[in-house]
């Protein structure tokens, strides 16, 4: 899983030695089975690499024996990433040879319904992933598969939908809930959007994007109150960046000029400190002069503009 | 204490070195039968929804300063509540342990074929060692200890005027089956470590394995309590002045 910088300098003296051999058949054996081996423990994909080097395994007789219990993992390997380089037919061979070894699996479920959706069969793979969820509900293998699917079809309330069922089971998968977020914010229900946010804040709370995303959710949403959340939300991320976060910096001039326009003549609460404002827009003027002078003039512009509001 | 006792090198060659020998063929054993009997765990829904909320529960409480106040009561109400409240209900539906064997015939099952591979060889070494090798004296440990390591090293030789150096070989079998443990790791964890990625995934998603065993009903009466009791306390009004002084604090660096 985790990602090893001496299996990653392996992995890459072994496609140098493969390269040659790429699409041809025979020649280097454990090369070949070694590279496919550290693609699946780091869970990297380069697909066009697993068909190139490994198709030849699964087709020749000889090493499908030599391959022995790996072989099964081998084919799954390479009948997904098949579907990625658009080889149906490797796909489908593949996948045939593993449904007939493991009847009944999830893994093998989940494979049936990717080949129907690489050929935009998508009622029936959507048929495939509910029969297999009525089966076996706690299966999170083909309930998050069955949300990509309704996602890539661009059916955005289905996946809502679909990943509020899995959620419900696996309350606790913080991840989960993110994804959940951004389909609503692409559906624009902000109130959800950021209610799925907060859960994905007491799971990590040290994580600077959460709290960006879920500042940018309140901005969005509007109103004096939700503006200063905001305000806040993008100070935590950028103390937890250490001052790094631009877009929160941004989004710290931003809100602050929000609330000043919002507030403008009414004099109920009291005024928000300026300091903060001031400073981001002080770090970003410094940020571009180091990094992109080019655009220096137009930043320049645009912040003293807000902060005149302030 | 007199002269030494001169251990006979057969015992070394047929108590000490079988026992170790025996004990680690019976776990590489036991690793590959464990293997043979898992079937593939998928828990039931409701069991993975029980200690998935109990979970969240606890994300709540421990971090419940990261979000807005009305947000974490919103979120209290909806564990806690007296009638609708989730941890109530799961509460109200969780069997006591008795029923809930009765009920699903695979939780038995699953016990069992976990049992066999744990307890029966265990209980079968013990059983053998001690009927053979009970009183020997296996080994000698080169460099003296005190008295309280005894009972450790000297298990079923009761001798008190025996030096504590000299290790008896029921001792030595409990020696084994603890210090083996790293060496089970180190053979049978490197060799299949790439194929069980996906199981490791599975198992952190199933959160506290399947489910939570018999105590449920205690398990959500005592979050339920733990969540009522907590205090909310925002850590973000503070936190302007925290990012004022890293904002002053990176101004100054680059200058």
């Amino acid at each position: 899983m985790a990602i090893r910088l001496h299996e990653l300098q392996e992995l890459d003296k072994l496609e140098e030695r493969l390269s040659p051999l790429a699409g041809k058949p025979g020649g280097d054996f454990d090369a070949r089975v070694q590279c496919l081996r550290l693609l699946r423990r780091m869970r990297l994909r380069r697909s066009e690499c697993v068909v190139m080097y490994g198709q030849e395994l699964v087709k020749n007789k000889a090493w499908t024996r030599r391959l022995g219990t790996q072989l099964w993992d081998v084919y799954e390997q390479v009948a997904l990433a098949a579907l990625d380089t658009g080889d149906l037919e490797l796909a489908q061979e593949c996948g045939n040879a593993v449904a007939r070894k493991f009847p009944g699996s999830q893994r093998v479920a989940k494979m049936a319904g990717m080949l129907l959706e690489a050929q935009e069969e998508w009622e029936e793979a959507d048929r495939v992933y509910k029969e297999t969820l009525e089966e076996t509900p706690g299966s999170h293998l083909i309930h998050k598969r069955r949300v990509a699917a309704l996602k890539s079809q661009g059916n955005l309330t289905g996946a809502a939908e679909a990943l509020n069922a899995y959620l419900d089971i696996f309350q606790a998968d913080a991840e989960g809930w993110r994804e959940l977020a951004e389909i609503y914010i692409k559906l624009q229900q902000y109130r959800q959007a950021a209610y799925c946010y907060e859960e994905v804040l007491v799971s990590q709370p040290q994580n600077s994007l959460i709290h960006m995303a879920y500042a940018d959710v309140l901005y969005t949403l509007g109103g004096v109150d939700n503006f200063r959340l905001a305000r806040k939300y993008y100070a935590a991320a950028v103390e937890i960046s250490g001052g790094g976060n631009v877009r929160a910096l941004y989004g710290i001039v931003q809100s602050a000029a929000a609330i000043a326009a919002a507030t403008k003549g009414n004099k109920r609460g009291e005024p928000e400190s300026t300091d903060l404002p001031l400073l981001a827009v002080d770090v970003l003027k410094k940020e571009y002069q180091q990094h992109c002078p080019a655009l220096l003039p137009i930043v320049t512009r645009t912040l003293d503009g807000q902060v005149a509001l302030l | 204490m007199g002269a030494d006792i001169i251990l006979d090198t057969q015992i070394r060659d047929w108590v000490l070195v079988p026992i170790t020998l025996v004990m680690f063929l019976i776990g590489v054993l036991r690793h590959y039968m464990t293997k043979a009997l898992q079937s593939e765990k998928i828990g039931e829904p409701k069991t993975i929804r029980e200690s998935q909320s109990i979970m969240r529960a606890r994300f709540l409480r421990a971090n419940a300063g990261y979000i807005p106040a009305t947000s974490f009561r919103m979120r209290r109400a909806y564990f806690n509540n007296k009638e609708t409240g989730l941890l109530v209900q799961q509460k109200k539906d969780a069997p006591n342990a008795g029923a809930q064997m009765m009920q699903d015939p695979s939780f038995a099952v699953n016990m069992m074929k976990n049992n066999l591979s744990y307890m029966l060889p265990q209980s079968l070494t013990f059983a053998w060692i001690s009927f053979f090798f009970s009183g020997f004296v296996a080994a000698k440990i080169p460099f003296p200890l005190t008295q309280r390591f005894r009972s450790m090293l000297q298990r079923g030789i009761e001798l008190g005027s025996l030096d504590v150096t000299y290790v008896s070989s029921q001792s030595w079998y409990f020696l084994n089956l603890f210090g083996l443990r790293g060496v089970f790791s180190l053979v049978l964890g490197e060799g299949n470590a790439g194929d069980d990625t996906q199981k490791m995934m599975q198992a952190q998603m199933m959160g506290m394995g399947g489910g939570l065993g018999p105590d449920a009903a205690k398990a959500f009466q005592a979050e339920t309590d733990a969540l009522e009791l907590t205090q909310h306390e925002w850590i973000l009004p503070q936190i302007e002045q925290h990012a004022e002084e890293t904002l002053r604090r990176v101004l100054r660096e680059r200058s």
